[in-house]
């Protein structure tokens, strides 16, 4: 009873927490630019943290953790990937860059971004649906993931976890927008790295250091300290190439670059960004260990909720388990702004030329959050086949749409408007095809999907119709 | 060869995300905005 109370307290602050943030964020939210984009006005930190809160969902903590017990610590390889690909490079690259060309065309989605860009209403219409599908199947897993540890860690039942999170999720992200998005992610993130390096300790304080725990995970395998020891090469390269590279098209996180106030921010946001993807590396490390702990688990989903229960008390518990649902909600939060943004801005506003004045969108706005937040909800509580099986594939079909137009929009002067078309059709089609027919070769649809969608932008704009040299100026051209 | 009884090949994933956050501070040192 003791235990149930400190987890009640503990959970009752944090959720008050997100309510008042998004209250106060609701004062700031004036306008359709605050509510989507904070009004380009967020700072290094808030921008590089709410990054890795939204790169992080409690899927990634409790399958994480399940990789590593499976597969041992070879998987440190795929956050070592993240930190590099999906941070870093990804920063690099496309961060200034990006929030320089989109401020210069104002545009404030990723799918005005590549109609402005390709002067395209067909980019625009298409990879707004593709979006808006995708991400809501993609937050049906999200809702499932934290229903299932409230039911799992703290024994409420799986649709009160579900209810109790999503509903003030909801609140805060209509009332408050991007800026409650942000915050609150940026607070998330915080929770989430107290409680995953809290775990850490404790899980090697009980198997006495890491000398230890990898001398006696070596005598149970081997393979399982080795790389790529129990897995393989084409599985393990292929895994974190999806969770790094699939990033770089992934709308919820490249949003974070067109709001940073400055370009200057990106000095400080790269390097703390980088630095708080490195939490990644954590789930499959306490995951490897926990096999010495438990040598057999009828599903490995357990290792890390067994492993908190094993070696934390009820306060530290109750830490971790803010800290997984910290990071269901703040990716669950961002992406349900980028599917509002999709239908009311880009489809809506843009592509079916709706004209209405900006405090009625900044109403729609509002609405059309709650309404994609309670269908999302609807699906979670008993999601069809079809939809579990589409979550898997959400990212590797938004990512093989969107990746390479996107990239080649920041710097490719010489892609055409039928390359961009081309690649955002074959790649939508090849991971969805690669999908249905069950991943021949055991191949993720991602790989596939990317491979078709580069081929055909490069080789189409080999051979078609170039844009005009004032077009691109206005593009690329710095005042 | 290892290092704390894990093989170097899986503590290189340890090092290379030291090496990244190294990295990222360093050209966030010398990153120069264009136009700001």
């Amino acid at each position: 009873m003791n235990n149930m109370l400190i987890y009640a307290v503990v959970i009752i602050l944090y959720l008050l927490l997100l309510l008042v943030i998004g209250v106060i964020s609701g004062r700031k939210t004036k306008d359709t630019s605050d509510f989507y984009l904070g009004g380009r006005n967020i700072g290094p930190w808030v921008t590089s943290l709410s990054y890795v809160a939204a790169y992080f969902s409690s899927v990634v903590i409790i399958g994480g953790g399940a990789f590593g017990w499976l597969y041992g610590m070879s998987t440190l390889w795929i956050g070592a990937i993240n930190v590099l690909l999906g941070t870093t490079v990804c920063w690099i690259i496309l961060g200034p860059r990006m929030r320089e060309i989109t401020h210069r065309l104002n545009v404030i989605t990723i799918p005005e971004f590549l109609k402005r860009r390709y002067d395209s209403n067909f980019a625009l219409i298409f990879s707004s649906l593709v979006i808006a599908i995708f991400l809501i199947v993609y937050n049906v897993s999200m809702l499932k993931g934290m229903g299932h540890i409230f039911e799992g860690l703290i024994g409420v039942s799986y649709i009160y976890g579900l209810l109790i999170s999503s509903v003030i999720i909801l609140f805060y992200v209509s009332i408050g927008g991007y800026i409650a998005v942000v915050w609150t992610s940026f607070i998330q993130a915080w929770i989430m790295g107290i409680g995953l390096i809290t775990l850490t300790i404790f899980t090697l304080k009980s198997v006495g250091g890491i000398s230890n725990a990898a001398f006696n995970l070596s005598v149970i395998n081997k393979g399982y300290v080795d790389t790529p020891g129990v897995w393989n090469w084409q599985g393990l390269i292929s895994y974190a190439l999806i969770v790094s590279f699939g990033v770089w098209g992934m709308p919820q996180l490249l949003v974070r670059f067109y709001s940073i106030k400055k370009l200057s921010f990106f000095k400080i946001g790269t390097p703390v960004a980088a630095l708080g993807t490195c939490l990644a590396l954590l789930p499959y490390f306490n995951g490897a260990i926990s096999r010495i702990l438990f040598p057999s688990l009828k599903n490995p989903d357990l290792a890390i909720p067994m492993l908190v229960k094993s070696v934390l008390n009820p306060v530290g518990s109750s830490i971790f388990l803010a800290a997984v649902l910290a990071a269901g909600m703040s990716t669950f939060s961002s992406v349900l702004i980028i599917i509002t943004g999709s239908i009311i801005k880009d489809f809506l506003k843009e592509g079916l030329k709706l004209n209405y004045d900006d405090k009625r969108m900044l109403t729609m706005s509002k609405i059309t959050t709650l309404i994609v937040g309670i269908i999302s909800i609807i699906i979670a509580i008993k999601p069809p086949a079809l939809v579990l099986a589409l979550t898997a594939f959400s990212w590797a079909i938004i990512s093989s749409t969107t990746l390479w137009p996107v990239l080649f929009g920041l710097y490719a002067r010489w892609v055409t408007k039928a390359g961009v078309i081309s690649s955002m059709i074959g790649g939508f089609l090849v991971a969805l095809i690669w999908m249905v027919l069950k991943q021949p070769f055991k191949v993720h649809g991602f790989i596939p999907g990317i491979v078709i969608s580069f081929m055909l932008i490069t080789l189409i704009s080999l051979f078609t119709k170039k844009y005009g040299k004032e077009f691109l100026e206005a593009i690329y051209h710095k005042k | 060869m290892s290092i704390l009884n894990i093989p170097i090949i899986t503590f290189s994933a340890i090092i290379l995300s030291v090496i990244c956050v190294i990295f990222a501070f360093v050209w966030g040192l010398l990153y120069r905005p264009k136009d700001e």
